[in-house]
């Protein structure tokens, strides 16, 4: 007999699990779904966001800090001069190794590079996601004077 | 469904080639003939169908779990099976080392023939059915033993033990619930006392209450486990999850068709999709009156008796159901384990079967 | 009803039965991973089986060894910081916890209350997010996916919370010697409640979906039980101990970070089916834990005090002074403890970290003997590893 009720009871069981289990799920079908479209919907990115940097170029006086505290070495500068006349003739992050950790832009003494809001870098070679900021058309360069046209959070901590 | 009117069809193209030729039809034409329309049928319909059907899981699985689903390829992302259907065309075909090459190309064609020749014996609306047997329902149960032939074969083959392991647990759970499915097969059978499906059809003309789930209501308590058991039995059958043991992505990886690419994998895909739209055929030819409609519309004498357009209305519109029904179950439950699966259909199922088919035999007794 | 390790158990059958002798049975030998897809990264596991019955098990680890510790002794303090993050990336905020509260510790650096409680608010709402991403994965693995995705809603939202404040989506790089990184906003603390009130909204889908399914029921009660004995012999922490019945939780034990301060319970199985230390029950704790982490995030956020958030003295060039120390402190996956010497030098003299995944995973081999192989996925499942962490 006791064999017999918990029989009754798997089945009751197994016919009330599924219908718990759909009365959760079905109900969704009717609902917005919660994902964006990505490249035609962007999603809010917070001016905090440690995405690809962003570099003023006229401010940099190439006093080497941010390469220095880099964990991975990554940042790699060549000037002429120093200080205010210093001539940026390259500025490479190899993106490859970038922790995005934001480290490099805390000591700089000008606060010329910053953590930019993009997020997305694609490459076929890993060549191309080595990225010159001495290059200034590049679009995350920009001059002293250009006002950059979204929020930068300063992660200085000098 | 054009099938029953091809054989002038077939051999008109035998007739064609034969005149290109310029010589009698004679055997070989009408044997090429036949197969030139059954490949077109192929192509045409069915493909399509399970295409349609991989596309509506995909959809319908984005959307329960609050996603969009495919939206890219094509309006609403519908062409985003066949844009599938291509990339797997011009994938490359592997073969790995230690197969054993006959079996391993052999077995994707068993089990895409086996699925796809169930769709012979559907009645899909009045008159349009390709061959309607007299043992339709014993057909239908065989072809699907016969796709097991191939999984084994591909799980063996393989030289992986991932697929031997899912060949394995498909041999388990056929033999698990073969019984269970029989039995409640055998009940419309029983009630009906024909094993045709156009029979068993055109048994349930007639408004809602003569459909064999609840014919005169009183049926019902044979019928509702028999319906219900044939349901989950079929869902085994077409290794749908709960019940998706032999494939078990997360345990064995892909199961039989691990070491399959390309097509090859394709003809294991689309079948499963075959699979579940010819068992919910099936079930709705044989508990939910098939073609006929609710409202009696489509019984002898009614207004739409013998239309086959309205017939194949309700039909497509009752398989539909049960389809969707299958994905929805499928994004609910989890997987069951393999000696669970037996527990269930050995010791839950087959009682019910034999229940069921006790009271059916004596409901007929009686009235 | 069979018996497996003294446990008797009552949810379905599953005995292998006696073979007749003249039957040959060949043990076959499994390679599970590193690319399978329940390994939950890249774990490799060699399985001796009988069929579908598991006789031996052996997990391989150190696929993903990147020699953590030797980096940290490489690197300055501030620089070695961004690589704990990396160990247990699902659990980043605890990880970075772990080495700093050590190193604070040694320097006896003086961290602001709000800073503390910040660091606690942050790291419940990573041990949230970690839970419920391991009893999504979980989900997953016995064949539910739909709750996985509904889990990964929450768990979004809360990568979004975690983003606007510390400025990484998995690896945060916030928790620094003395303090953190960035103050919080009104506004956010605000979402972050409403977050809370989501979640906790949601726990009843989680629960009727998932956690109380009948099949799932049946495929995790009484399965691949961890008893108190074993899993204090493998020095196993968190939710494996807890739910095996022990109630160790460092938050409670050994407060650290003003955890002192907040109210919370510290589940302990067995819960309302199964036995204890089945892998139901680990299951069950995560979900119970998320509810007291929530708890502490809702206190945590009313009594945030006014204040710094970092200690001034920590400069970029900052060197700990002579000294060590030892700090065990709870991660999501169990206790994630540092012992740290500093030389006086500018770099860790040592730092050695002890990750729960580790020690956890060699739970395995015990385990699953007598396992079937869908079993030993629900063990492997509710252990809920990080490989990155586990190999560091
Ligand atoms: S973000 Fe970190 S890793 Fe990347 S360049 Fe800056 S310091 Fe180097
Ligand atoms: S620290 Fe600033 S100023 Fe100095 S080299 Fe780097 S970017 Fe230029």
């Amino acid at each position: 007999m006791m064999a017999l009720r918990n029989w009754a009871r798997a089945v009751w069981m197994g016919l009330k699990t599924t219908w718990v289990g759909l009365t959760i799920t079905v109900p969704y079908i009717f609902r917005r779904p919660y994902t964006l479209q990505y490249p035609e919907e962007v999603p809010e990115i917070p001016p905090t966001e440690r995405g690809l940097h962003v570099f003023e170029i006229d401010k940099c006086i190439a006093c080497d800090q941010c390469s220095k505290i880099c964990p991975v070495d990554c940042i790699t500068i060549e000037a002429e001069g120093k200080g205010k006349t210093a001539r940026i003739r390259t500025f490479e992050i190899d993106y490859s190794k970038c922790l995005f950790c934001a480290l490099c832009c805390e000591p700089c003494p000008t606060e010329c590079i910053h953590m930019g809001p993009q997020f997305d870098l694609v490459g076929y070679t890993r060549d191309e996601v080595i990225i010159d900021y001495a290059d200034r058309e590049n679009p995350r360069v920009f001059s002293g004077e250009e006002k950059i046209p979204f929020e930068i959070v300063s992660f200085s901590r000098k | 469904m054009i099938l029953a009117e091809t054989p002038p069809l077939s051999s008109h193209i035998a007739g064609w080639l034969a005149g290109l030729v310029g010589t009698e039809p004679n055997w070989l034409f009408a044997a090429i003939g036949a197969l030139v329309v059954s490949a077109a049928i192929l192509l045409l319909v069915v493909t399509p169908v399970g295409l349609g059907g991989v596309y509506l899981e995909r959809k319908l699985a984005g959307r329960m779990q609050n996603r969009r689903g495919p939206n890219r390829v094509g309006p609403y992302g519908l062409l985003q099976s066949l844009a599938d259907g291509v990339k797997l065309l011009a994938k490359e075909d592997i073969l790995q080392r230690g197969a054993d090459s006959p079996l391993f190309r052999f077995a994707p064609y068993l089990v895409f023939m086996a699925a796809f020749a169930g769709f012979v014996v559907l009645p899909f609306a009045p008159g349009v059915v390709a061959a309607d047997l007299d043992v339709g329902l014993f057909y239908f149960l065989a072809l699907i033993a016969l796709e097991t032939v191939g999984i084994v074969m591909a799980g063996w083959s393989s030289n992986n033990k991932w697929s031997l392991l899912g060949a394995m647990r498909e041999v388990a759970q056929v033999v698990s619930y073969e019984l269970p499915l029989g039995l409640a097969a055998m009940c419309p059978a029983l009630a009906v006392g024909s094993l045709s499906l156009v029979a068993i059809t055109d048994y349930q003309a007639g408004p809602i209450w003569k459909w064999l789930l609840w014919r005169d209501l009183y049926w019902a308590i044979a019928m509702v486990p028999a319906f219900l058991l044939f349901y989950t039995a079929g869902l085994a059958a077409a290794k749908r999850a709960p019940f998706d043991l032999p494939e078990a992505e997360s345990e064995l990886t892909a199961g039989f068709h691990t070491e399959y690419s390309g097509m090859r994998f394709g003809m294991f895909f689309l079948p499963e999709y075959a699979m579940m739209l010819s068992l919910s055929a099936v079930t709705s030819v044989l508990f939910l009156g098939g073609y006929h409609d609710p409202l009696g519309l489509s019984a002898p004498g009614g207004m739409f008796a013998g239309v086959w357009w309205w017939g194949l209305i309700w039909f497509f519109l009752k398989t539909t159901f049960l389809f969707l029904s299958q994905i929805v179950l499928r994004w609910t439950l989890p997987r069951i384990r393999i000696d669970q699966v037996m527990y269930l259909c050995y010791k839950v199922l087959l009682p019910i079967g034999m229940g069921s088919l006790l009271l059916t035999a004596a409901l007929r007794l009686l009235g | 009803m069979t018996t497996i390790q003294g446990v008797k158990l009552d949810q379905g059958e599953r005995a292998a039965p006696a073979l007749p002798r003249d039957i040959l049975t060949e043990e076959l030998v499994f390679n599970m991973g590193p690319q399978h897809p329940s390994t939950h990264g890249v774990l490799r596991v060699v399985l001796r089986t009988d069929g579908e019955v598991v006789h031996d098990c052996q997990p391989l680890v150190g696929n993903l060894h990147r020699c953590c510790e030797k980096i940290l002794e490489n690197l300055t303090y501030v620089q070695g910081l961004p690589y704990v993050d990396r160990m247990d990336y699902l659990g980043a905020l605890n990880m970075e916890l772990g080495l700093v509260l050590a190193v604070e510790k040694a320097a006896a650096v003086e961290v602001p209350k709000r800073a503390q409680y910040l660091r606690v608010i942050m790291c419940e709402i990573n041990r949230v997010i970690s839970h419920l991403f391991a009893a999504g994965q979980f989900g997953l693995d016995m064949g539910a996916f739909t709750p996985f995705l509904y889990m990964f809603r929450e768990r979004e939202e809360a990568l979004t919370l975690l983003n606007e404040v510390t400025g990484g989506r998995l690896l945060y790089h916030y928790i620094r010697y003395g303090g953190v990184t960035r103050d919080v906003t009104e506004g956010w603390l605000k979402r972050c409640i409403a977050w809370c009130d989501q979640v906790a909204a949601h726990m009843d889908e989680y629960n009727n979906l998932l956690t109380y399914n009948h099949i799932f029921l049946n495929r995790t009660c009484g399965v691949a039980i961890i008893d108190k004995d074993t899993a204090l012999r493998y020095a196993a922490t968190g939710p494996i101990l807890r739910a095996a019945g022990v109630a160790r939780d460092l938050r409670k034990d050994m407060p650290y970070s003003s955890y002192e301060d907040f109210d919370f319970k510290v589940p302990v199985g067995p819960f309302d089916k199964g036995v204890v230390g089945d892998s139901w029950n680990r299951h069950r704790q995560r979900l119970l834990e998320i509810e007291e982490s929530l708890k502490i995030i809702r206190q945590a956020v009313a009594k945030l005090p006014a204040g710094e958030v970092s200690n001034a003295k920590i400069s970029r060039g900052w060197k700990a002074p002579e000294g060590e120390a030892y700090v065990a402190s709870e991660a999501p996956r169990g206790e994630i403890s540092c012992y740290f010497v500093s030389d006086g030098g500018k770099a860790p003299y040592r730092a050695r970290m002890r990750g729960p995944s580790f020690y956890n995973i060699s739970l395995l081999g015990e385990t699953s003997r007598g396992l079937l192989i869908g079993d030993l996925i629900a063990l492997m499942g509710s252990i809920d590893i990080t490989l990155g962490e586990c190999d560091r």
